[in-house]
């Protein structure tokens, strides 16, 4: 033991900076977290902070066990659509992101220029993004004028922002905002197939959509199982959108789009309820570590 | 040497990732501890109400004129005022004097963080010079204090509307905005005139958003009240929200949407969108509060002539204004009253100056001239008697009609108790979920619908007041 870390220290040395940073700015957050879900701090105790009474697991039988508490209220609701959105956003950014991967890897005229603008929703700020898409989905909005009056899908306007379509306007323009990354990241895989494979299922006489089957999905398995890890954990704390689509603390995405970092933030933190808060974002936490390695890291992520 | 080469390297990036690091926190520091002359530096922090910082920066100059002592103002914007406040509050490391909304003073105080300001005036002195609904929030229930914050600028929901409009309707203001039933048929009259403005777009007779509107729990209390109902009681221990009284004010004051006089488009604004379609020449009537006067009168000064990039747009809005009037709340079934909100100052405990904190705060809400300047600068309306029956206030028709409200009773404000900085909460998000059965997004509307909403609504304040009042 002693050996290996000599001969690494050098290695070692180089990413202490990282593992210092990711101490600093992630452990002893999460550490503190873990902490404030065991304490009562509320508007009486915030002042005292970390010291404010220590109440053991008062505060998980509070959220898992008491009907009365607040943080319940719609939580069923917004966990379903969280499973929707995680799952409709995954599978749209990796549909999307792999067609127009493809299409990337092409030869063209201006390929550069497409790629470029392609990159553009993943640059703009998250909380932008919400805050352009809560007026593009307006009533009198961008999206019904176009579906309305430009091509004349729709005989009138939709309310994305109320009822039942809200979930799906939250999908949409989450998918907008996330496909470049998954495409890069196909866009690199589809580089680094060799030609070679193509060739020889040619000589053997293999179709376009048969080569696509047995020779570019089974290289591209290892960048969908990480991006589909990487969207999952992406996805169900997915909060920055929503809030802002719905204009924070003035409204919220209401039952048909309350998703369950939004539902979290309003049944606790928003009422100054942080015990009860720390609880279920470590409840939350501790359900996804469990799904992440269950469904992930369980199956070993190689091309077979 | 090859190894110590290496370990340099690292030694020099780890140096440079912790200098970079904390370099925040050094120069912090350095600032805090700056001192530019003898003079006590007295630091503020306050939300973004005034529309140009120098205007307040005047006012501030002034008073270290007067008093020798400096300054430093920060302000903050409105998404993080929360969070820089409990930080504040948590560390002991923020301001001396801060400005919070009056609302939250009752929260903010339950911290045990505000100074109780009793300690370096007279109390009944000082409240003296306030008008009284204003005084609300400077002392809470439950909380040490006489004189927990004072208020600095307050306001007041009017209605706001197109007299031209009106006129053409044949409706006389004075009687559309007597009562309840005379309001709903004046409005039902100029819905059915289909007035149009010159884009040809109808012209809504009155407007208000709903979900996303911020201001749509000031609005329905003004109507809960008119119908003798409420949110809470005054000791906060109880919902009153699905009381019958005030069922009828949230069915009178929904209604409108409910008869589709509100545009249905229209709930899903926020307040400064309703105001610009309205200077926009697409709404006749909307409630709101004197900032919006404010605007107008500036407007139609020129003030914005020369910032403005669409004229066609400006000369639409100077013709909404030219035309616009303002009325009294309406008389429901138990009186005529409206909501007026107020921004307290008050001095963290741990401030280090806390005499000369409590004296800025004096001249900031006290100072006749103070008051009158802030005012100008953020459109709202003063909470000094003094002020009040000034000529500023008489000699200006939208002022006057604020303080014709105060006069006469109109203004009433939600109750001083620490639940209801939650309690405002739940209510900014359910009476959200209302739009929704209004507008029929929840299949056919029914009065039954309604009711169930409001209901679950009640659920949760008495929740919350069972976890808040639980220390």
């Amino acid at each position: 033991m002693k050996k290996a870390i000599k001969k690494y220290s050098f290695a070692y040395l180089l990413i202490l900076p990282s593992i210092i940073s990711l101490f600093i700015v992630q452990v002893i957050p999460s550490l503190q977290g873990l902490y404030i879900s065991l304490i009562k701090l509320n508007q009486f105790t915030f002042k005292d902070f970390l010291k404010a009474p220590f109440v053991g697991l008062q505060n998980y039988f509070f959220i898992l066990f008491d009907k009365n508490s607040m943080v319940r209220v719609g939580l069923l609701g917004a966990i379903r659509n969280s499973a929707i959105f995680t799952t409709c956003v995954i599978t749209g950014t990796l549909v999307m992101g792999l067609g127009l991967a493809i299409l990337l890897n092409q030869n063209f005229k201006g390929k550069g220029l497409a790629r470029t603008l392609l990159l553009l929703p993943w640059i703009i700020p998250t909380y932008i993004v919400g805050l352009l898409a809560s007026f593009m989905y307006s009533y009198d909005g961008i999206i019904n004028r176009v579906l309305v009056n430009v091509l004349h899908i729709l005989p009138e306007p939709l309310s994305w922002k109320v009822g039942p379509l809200t979930l799906v306007s939250i999908i949409l323009i989450t998918i907008w905002r996330f496909f470049p990354m998954t495409m890069l990241m196909y866009l690199a895989a589809l580089q680094g197939i060799s030609k070679d494979y193509y060739e020889a299922a040619e000589i053997d006489g293999a179709n376009d959509l048969q080569k696509f089957w047995y020779i570019t999905l089974p290289f591209l398995k290892p960048v969908t199982a990480m991006m589909i890890l990487y969207g999952l954990i992406q996805h169900i704390y997915s909060f920055n959108i929503a809030a802002m689509m719905f204009g924070l603390g003035s409204g919220y995405p209401g039952k048909w789009g309350d998703l369950i970092m939004t539902n979290l933030m309003r049944n606790s933190f928003s009422l100054w309820q942080y015990g009860p808060g720390g609880a279920a974002s470590i409840v939350l936490m501790v359900l996804l570590l469990v799904m992440v390695w269950l469904k992930i890291f369980k199956d070993s992520i190689t091309i077979e | 040497m090859k190894i110590n080469t290496k370990f340099l390297l690292v030694i020099s990036i780890l140096v440079l990732f912790s200098i970079t690091s904390f370099a925040g926190l050094f120069f912090k520091k350095d600032k805090a501890e700056q001192k530019t002359d003898d003079k006590v530096t007295i630091k503020l922090w306050v939300t973004p109400d005034a529309e140009h910082e120098e205007d307040l920066q005047a006012i501030l100059d002034k008073f270290e004129e007067k008093s020798g002592i400096k300054v430093e103002k920060t302000v903050l914007g409105w998404d993080i005022v929360w969070d820089k406040l409990t930080t504040a509050a948590t560390s002991g490391i923020g301001p001396d004097v801060v400005e919070i909304g009056g609302t939250w003073v009752s929260s903010i105080a339950a911290m045990g963080v505000l100074e109780d300001l009793s300690k370096y005036y007279d109390a009944d002195e000082v409240k003296s010079h306030f008008l009284e609904p204003t005084l609300k929030y400077s002392k809470v229930k439950g909380v040490e204090g006489d004189l927990i914050s004072l208020p600095w600028i307050t306001d007041g929901y009017l209605f706001y509307y197109r007299k031209d409009l009106y006129e053409k309707a044949g409706l006389d203001p004075n009687e559309v905005f007597k009562d309840w039933d005379s309001f709903k048929e004046g409005m039902r009259r100029l819905d059915a005139m289909g007035f149009t403005n010159a884009k040809g777009e109808k012209i809504a007779a009155f407007a208000h958003g709903g979900k996303n509107d911020w201001n749509i729990i000031h609005m329905m209390g003004g109507f809960i009240w008119q119908a003798g109902g409420n949110y809470i009681n005054e000791d906060g221990t109880k919902a009153l929200i699905a009381e019958e009284a005030s069922i009828n004010g949230i069915k009178y004051f929904t209604s409108f949407a409910q008869e589709g006089i509100v545009p249905k488009e229209y709930l899903e604004k926020d307040p400064s969108e309703i105001e610009a379609l309205y200077g926009a020449g697409n709404i006749a009537t909307i409630l709101t509060g004197p900032w919006f006067a404010s605007y107008l009168e500036k407007t139609l000064a020129g003030k914005y002539d020369s910032e403005a990039d669409d004229i066609e747009a400006l000369n639409a809005e100077k013709t909404s204004y030219k035309n616009t009037d303002v009325a009294q709340p309406l008389a429901g079934p138990a009186g005529r009253y409206t909501f007026s909100g107020t921004n307290n100052l008050a001095v963290f405990n741990f401030s280090k100056h806390k005499k000369e904190a409590a004296e800025l705060v004096k001249y900031l809400t006290t100072d006749k001239e103070a008051q009158m300047a802030y005012c100008d600068a953020t459109g709202l309306f003063t909470v000094s008697k003094d002020v009040a029956n000034s000529p500023y206030v008489a000699e200006n028709h939208f002022r006057s009609a604020v303080k014709y409200a105060f006069d006469h009773d109109y203004i009433k404000v939600y109750p001083a108790v620490p639940a209801w900085g939650p309690i405002e909460t739940v209510l900014t998000k359910n009476l959200g979920i209302i739009w929704d059965v209004v507008s029929g997004v929840e299949g056919e509307y029914t009065e039954e619908k309604l009711i169930e909403k409001v209901k679950q609504t009640n659920t949760e304040m008495e929740r919350i007041i069972s976890q808040t009042g639980n220390r």
